[in-house]
């Protein structure tokens, strides 16, 4: 997993919780890193899951909850960083839909090494947008965080249901409807 | 600061240090890699570089030394590039002239010419293009073209092509298929049966005609050895050597005794030469054949006729010798007895008895000089004299000698005579019975006979002219036929003419008259030199 998101997640763990959490989920996890995170390095996935599973214990918060306003704050780093790509779309629906076809071959192009769940389209419409999303990782609301985002980044809001296929979360529908 | 403050600060910078020492190792790790990857995209670059100028110049020289015309037009037809080839084929005066190809297009190809760019464009490429171009010079041009389109990133941007003048080309192909196909009709058409061999005497090729001669279908015979169908033994000894001749490189004509498929036999006349390849190596032989079965038939029969004419006419000579010698032995017989009869009775007979008598003996006479002339007309066919150089003034004074001419006739040669290659007897006796006679039928006082003549290219033209009674222009034809004489004088035996028609055809001349009832006759006649 790219480091961008183990520091982005530590510093908005510091921010919200305080470098204490931070020191705290470190500690209590086993980490081949020793917690030691640079954007420009790619660590195991189990890190970031030991990492999530001890904030939660700690602040009582859903793991589900956390990846949502991760997510949410994850967003921003990006819209700050690839400000160009965000430009290439009008709408965002369309942006969504391009998930898989666009956006993640430009990531791969970016981060050959990176390892990125995928996005079925199921159905398409003008306001509307039903995706099937698969990965090992469970991290649908990880998505769920970046699509309302992206709806606020159009200025725009969508309802969007999560029905879970299989029931450990690696593979869910997505049902968008634009407002 | 608690001490657990202090505790977590120090892990967290421990942390910041780790990280940052790791971030400075992956991007010390990025940096040689991205310096290899420099170096290697330089040493690429030079290699395309290199082989980019090779192809070029490789290139550069095709297109210079292309035997073919190549040309680059834009999508307009405006020529970009072209080789002294093109600039030949379009009577350019350079390789730098701007022109454009389209208004070289003949008005009634231009439909066709774009429907040919279009799809050019579509399908990116076009071959066995063929156009009629009019050049700069005004030529027309039939060329041949394969053409592609040039792409920069994806849009076409100009078309190549490669031509061909094939204006020749067509034109021999043109008349080389004319000539195929004369060559086709005659063989089919003509009434000669054509046959194509090669050197193993096996049948390639036959027309319908001489499937209709032989009685054979074509595929009866194609593949087989002609002399084994047609010919036997003997005869295919003939053909064998006639092969041999031809593929020595000889024609010749020869004729040729076959079977027919209804096992008939017919003569046929063949006429045959040589059949080469390419290479002048002889592959065989075609012959052309003519059925002249019926042809020699009719020689057949014409020679058969001959020999029993021939043999025909000779019995007759003898007969006409049998009969004349027979009949004379009686008459004589005859004549001795009336004679003696008079003579032993002289005293007793009274003079109508005597004068009866003598009327007996002139018959007798005339019956004889009759026969005499029979004979002498059954035998001038016969070649009893050989031909020779005659000199035909000695002729006419051996008849002046021989013949009795009255006082009151004059006759005269009135021009030097020719020397005539003929029988001198025969012509003698031309002379004799035309001489003859005028002397016989002079009625005047003062009669005449002039003897001319005159030469022509190939033959001399002899008249004989009196002043005697003339002859009417009806008689002028029966006169020359056996047995027709006008006056039933008593020394006329009605053959003379005759005589003398046979004489003159024997010479290879003709002979005719003019005459005036009761001023004369002239007779004309022709020998040949």
């Amino acid at each position: 997993m790219k480091g961008i998101v183990f520091t982005e997640f530590l510093d908005l763990v510091e921010d919200k919780f305080g470098l204490e959490m931070v020191d705290k989920i470190i500690e209590q996890s086993e980490l081949e890193s020793g917690g030691a995170y640079t954007s420009v390095g790619t660590y195991d996935f189990s890190e970031m899951l030991q990492l999530l599973k001890n904030l939660s214990s700690y602040t009582g918060i859903s793991i589900d909850d956390l990846l949502l306003v991760y997510a949410e704050h994850f967003f921003s780093v990006l819209e700050e960083n690839y400000p160009s790509f965000f430009k290439t779309y009008t709408d965002p629906i369309e942006m969504l839909a391009s998930i898989e076809n666009h956006i993640h071959v430009e990531v791969i192009k970016i981060y050959p090494d990176a390892e990125l769940p995928t996005f079925e389209l199921v159905e398409r419409t003008d306001n509307s947008l039903i995706m099937i999303y698969k990965s090992s990782r469970a991290m649908h609301h990880f998505g769920l965080g970046l699509m309302n985002k992206t709806f606020e980044h159009f200025n725009t809001t969508a309802s969007i249901i999560l029905e879970k296929i299989k029931e450990d979360g690696t593979e869910v529908k997505f049902i968008i409807n634009k407002n | 600061m608690s001490q657990d403050n202090i505790d977590i600060l120090k892990r967290a910078l421990k942390r910041e240090k780790e990280a940052r020492k790791s971030a400075e190792k992956i991007l010390e790790q990025k940096s040689t890699e991205l310096y290899y990857s420099k170096k290697k995209i330089e040493e690429l670059y030079r290699e395309v570089e290199s082989e980019l100028t090779r192809t070029d110049s490789q290139l550069q020289g095709v297109f210079e030394n292309i035997v073919d015309a190549y040309v680059i037009i834009d999508m307009a037809g405006n020529v970009l590039k072209m080789n002294v080839t093109a600039a030949d084929l379009f009577d350019f005066k350079s390789v730098k002239a701007e022109e454009n190809l389209m208004s070289m297009v003949l008005p009634e190809d231009i439909d066709y010419v774009s429907q040919s760019f279009k799809k050019l464009q579509k399908e990116g490429s076009i071959k066995d293009f063929k156009i009629n171009i009019k050049t700069n010079r005004n030529y027309v041009k039939h060329v041949h073209v394969n053409a592609s389109i040039i792409y920069d990133k994806g849009i076409a941007v100009a078309a190549q092509g490669i031509l061909r003048d094939i204006t020749q080309e067509n034109k021999y192909q043109k008349s080389l298929e004319a000539e195929r196909e004369k060559y086709r009709a005659i063989t089919a058409n003509m009434n000669l049966g054509l046959l194509e061999v090669n050197n193993n005497d096996e049948i390639l090729l036959c027309n319908l005609s001489f499937c209709e001669m032989s009685g054979y279908a074509q595929k009866e015979l194609i593949g087989k050895r002609a002399s084994d169908i047609f010919l036997d033994s003997e005869v295919a000894q003939i053909i064998k050597e006639e092969n041999l001749k031809r593929q020595k490189g000889h024609s010749n004509s020869y004729e040729l005794k076959v079977k027919n498929k209804h096992g008939k036999i017919r003569y046929w006349l063949v006429s045959g030469a040589p059949n080469y390849n390419l290479e002048g190596q002889v592959i065989g032989s075609i012959g052309i054949h003519l059925d002249i079965t019926a042809f020699k038939k009719l020689q057949e029969q014409k020679e058969k006729l001959l020999n029993e004419l021939e043999k025909s006419n000779d019995e007759l000579h003898e007969y006409a010798h049998v009969v004349s010698h027979d009949l004379k032995s009686p008459l004589r017989s005859i004549n001795a007895l009336v004679s003696w009869l008079k003579e032993d009775n002289i005293e007793k007979l009274d003079a109508t008895s005597i004068e009866n008598f003598g009327l007996i003996e002139t018959t007798l006479e005339k019956m004889e000089q009759l026969i005499s002339n029979i004979l002498t007309y059954s035998s001038l066919g016969e070649q009893k004299h050989s031909k020779g150089l005659v000199d035909l003034n000695d002729v006419l004074l051996e008849v002046k000698r021989t013949i009795y001419l009255p006082k009151h006739i004059s006759l005269n040669v009135n021009s030097k005579l020719p020397f005539i290659n003929g029988d001198k007897i025969k012509l003698e006796q031309l002379f004799q019975n035309l001489i003859g006679n005028a002397i016989k039928y002079c009625d005047k006082e003062e009669g005449f006979i002039e003897i001319n003549c005159q030469e022509f290219d190939d033959h001399f033209e002899f008249s004989v002219k009196d002043n005697g009674i003339g002859i009417e222009e009806k008689h002028h034809e029966k006169i020359f036929k056996i047995f027709n004489y006008l006056n039933k004088s008593k020394d006329s035996s009605g053959i003379g003419l005759s005589i003398v028609k046979k004489i003159v055809s024997l010479h290879g001349g003709e002979v005719w008259l003019k005459s005036v009832v009761n001023e004369g006759t002239t007779f004309y006649f022709t020998l040949k030199k």
